[in-house]
């Protein structure tokens, strides 16, 4: 039983959204990185080592979530991903489901949906962030 | 009245000549008669004188008869007689101011040769006079008295009448179908006006045709535009609703923090903050949509409709810049204005020209790949505008806009400006855009100028007058 706690890598380009997701994330007992754009979220998962979930959003600058991630399972990373989106389309629910261990909210999702989902992957059944 | 004053000349003047040719033939008839009179007198008095001569007692000579005789003619009449031996070479006739007759004296008689009897012309002359004077007086009284009836009866039957129709005949070029024209006359200046008052009415009847057809065509074209318009916002919806998901999250997840009364008074008055703050946001995103969108729809005046005022052209393809990031972020397309510095103002109905601008862009965009750049240019260049234009070569304000997508092929350049022409598939596209826009620069007084190359991309540019000229 280990009492390290999980660490969630967030990227998402909106400054009010990342607060307020990372807020939530936080009173679940995460531990929570940052990213702002594609760019950041590559170099947090290269240099920042092990995370137990990521969250992301699709649309940010230079480098779109679903672009990074999809590097990243072909290079083997095969850590969760919640994917959050304005604009679900058939084509991307495909590249979704092409990727594995990912799940999309479509915005304006409910925070508690996004709660539930990170307790389940993350096995957590309290707020304490312990597994 | 020159046609009246022309008729009663030529009429007056003929019958002047008339008068003096009938008067010429008339005189000179006379004057033969009275010739003849003469000469017969004369023959007569020669004669008789001859045979008093030859009668008369050896008492006195003929030469004393003869005086005698004479001196009984002269007292009476100017008559002249005497004996001469043989007629002059002149013979008889007129000769200075006298006329002379011959006659021979009889076989019998003393003495030979001829009696010349003379008479003075005088009265003849003064007969010419008198009636060369009263030909005269005659000629004109007639003509005096023919060219004021002319000149009464010409203006009243004439000239009034046809300066009544010339007046009408003005108003109506002036566009003043107005009262009919009621000539009394029954001839064929009163059927001229019964024509025209007829030919009035059928105009009226045209005109209003033409209004109403031209206000049914201006409807038309309003309507079409508000559908264009309402297509490009249909366009730009699911860009729109794409960019209002994430500010709607933020909204509601503080919102819920704030019902739940999660935080501090502090942080909950932030939480607040936020939410106004994002609420701002989306306000700002629909509202520029919603006044797109509104444009000036068909229930208004047409007149309000195409009213124009000054419109800086930079602030424009700004503001459309913004209005249609959304759409160009989806198509992952970037989207820049790069505004010049040079001012770009003209006179320009906003509406109509954000609906065009937004109608080239959103063609650039749609015809981008991912990661292509659309440019909005503003600028002023000297051009000559297309022959149709009607305009001269001067310096024209620009808004170009460029893309660097699949471009135009040769064949379909000439056709793209059509109403409901358009490459794309069934119910993707209406068709209307780029004529809708091609229509809207045009009323500005400006052109649409397009540079494409297949496959590298395309330049459409808006060319319009500056602000004096517009």
């Amino acid at each position: 039983m280990t009492s390290r706690r999980k660490r969630v890598l967030l990227a998402e380009d909106d400054r009010e959204m990342r607060e307020v997701v990372r807020q939530v994330l936080e009173t679940l007992g995460l531990e929570v990185e940052e990213a702002s754009s594609g760019v950041a979220l590559v170099s947090c998962l290269v240099d920042d080592g092990a995370f137990d979930l990521v969250v992301t959003d699709v649309r940010m600058p230079w480098l779109s979530g679903m672009q990074v991630i999809t590097k990243a399972r072909a290079a083997g990373f095969e850590v969760p991903v919640l994917i959050m989106t304005a604009f679900a389309d058939d084509e991307l629910r495909g590249s979704v489901r092409k990727i594995g261990g990912a799940l999309l909210l479509e915005k304006p999702f409910d925070m508690r949906e996004l709660i539930a989902h990170a307790r389940q992957i993350l096995g957590i059944d309290s707020a304490s962030g312990l597994s | 009245m020159r046609l009246a004053r022309r008729l009663t000349w030529t009429i007056i003047a003929g019958m002047c000549l008339i008068l003096l040719a009938e008067a010429l033939v008339r005189m000179r008839r006379n004057a033969e008669v009275f010739e003849d009179d003469m000469r017969r007198d004369h023959v007569l008095i020669g004669q008789s004188v001859g045979r008093a001569i030859a009668e008369a007692p050896r008492v006195s000579t003929w030469q004393e008869t003869l005086d005698r005789i004479a001196q009984t003619l002269e007292h009476n009449d100017l008559i002249r007689i005497r004996r001469v031996d043989a007629i002059p070479a002149e013979g008889s006739g007129a000769r200075d101011g006298r006329f002379y007759s011959y006659v021979p004296l009889p076989s019998d008689s003393p003495v030979g040769g001829f009696i010349e009897v003379s008479e003075s012309l005088n009265a003849e002359r003064h007969y010419v006079r008198a009636s060369a004077l009263r030909t005269f007086g005659v000629t004109v009284t007639l003509a005096v008295i023919a060219a004021v009836f002319s000149a009464l009866l010409g203006f009243r039957m004439i000239g009034f009448p046809v300066r009544e129709l010339a007046e009408k005949a003005r108003r109506v070029g002036a566009g003043e179908l107005g009262p009919p024209l009621m000539l009394a006359q029954r001839d064929e200046l009163g059927d001229l006006a019964r024509e025209m008052n007829l030919m009035c009415d059928r105009l009226a009847a045209a005109h209003a045709r033409i209004a109403s057809e031209s206000q049914a065509r201006i409807a038309t074209l309003e309507a079409l535009r508000h559908s264009d318009r309402l297509a490009t916002v249909g366009k730009l919806a699911s860009g729109i609703a794409h960019e209002m998901g994430t500010p709607l999250n933020v909204i509601l997840a503080r919102g819920k923090m704030i019902a739940e009364g999660e935080g501090t008074s502090e942080e909950l008055a932030d939480y607040g903050r936020i939410v106004v703050e994002q609420a701002d946001r989306l306000t700002r995103i629909i509202r520029q949509l919603l006044d797109f969108a509104r444009g000036r729809t068909p229930s208004h005046a047409a007149l309000a409709s195409t009213a124009k005022a000054s419109v800086d052209l930079r602030k424009l393809a700004q503001s459309m810049c913004l209005m249609l990031a959304p759409l160009a972020g989806k198509q992952g397309v970037s989207l820049s204005v790069a505004e010049g510095r040079t001012e770009a103002v003209t006179l320009a109905n906003q509406s109509l020209m954000e609906q065009a601008l937004a109608n080239l862009v959103i063609n650039a965009v749609q015809a981008s790949a991912r990661g292509g750049a659309v440019s909005i240019v503003v600028g002023a260049e000297r051009a000559m505008p297309p022959a149709d234009v009607g305009r001269p070569e001067a310096t024209y304000l620009t808004l170009a806009v460029r893309d660097q997508g699949t471009g135009i092929a040769p064949g379909d350049l000439p056709r793209i400006f059509e109403p409901f022409f358009t490459t794309k598939e069934v119910g993707e596209g209406t068709g209307l855009g780029l004529s809708v826009a091609h229509g809207i620069v045009r009323e500005h007084g400006g052109w649409i100028s397009v540079e494409s190359q297949p496959g590298r991309g395309s330049c459409f540019t808006i060319f319009l007058p500056a602000s004096q000229s517009a």
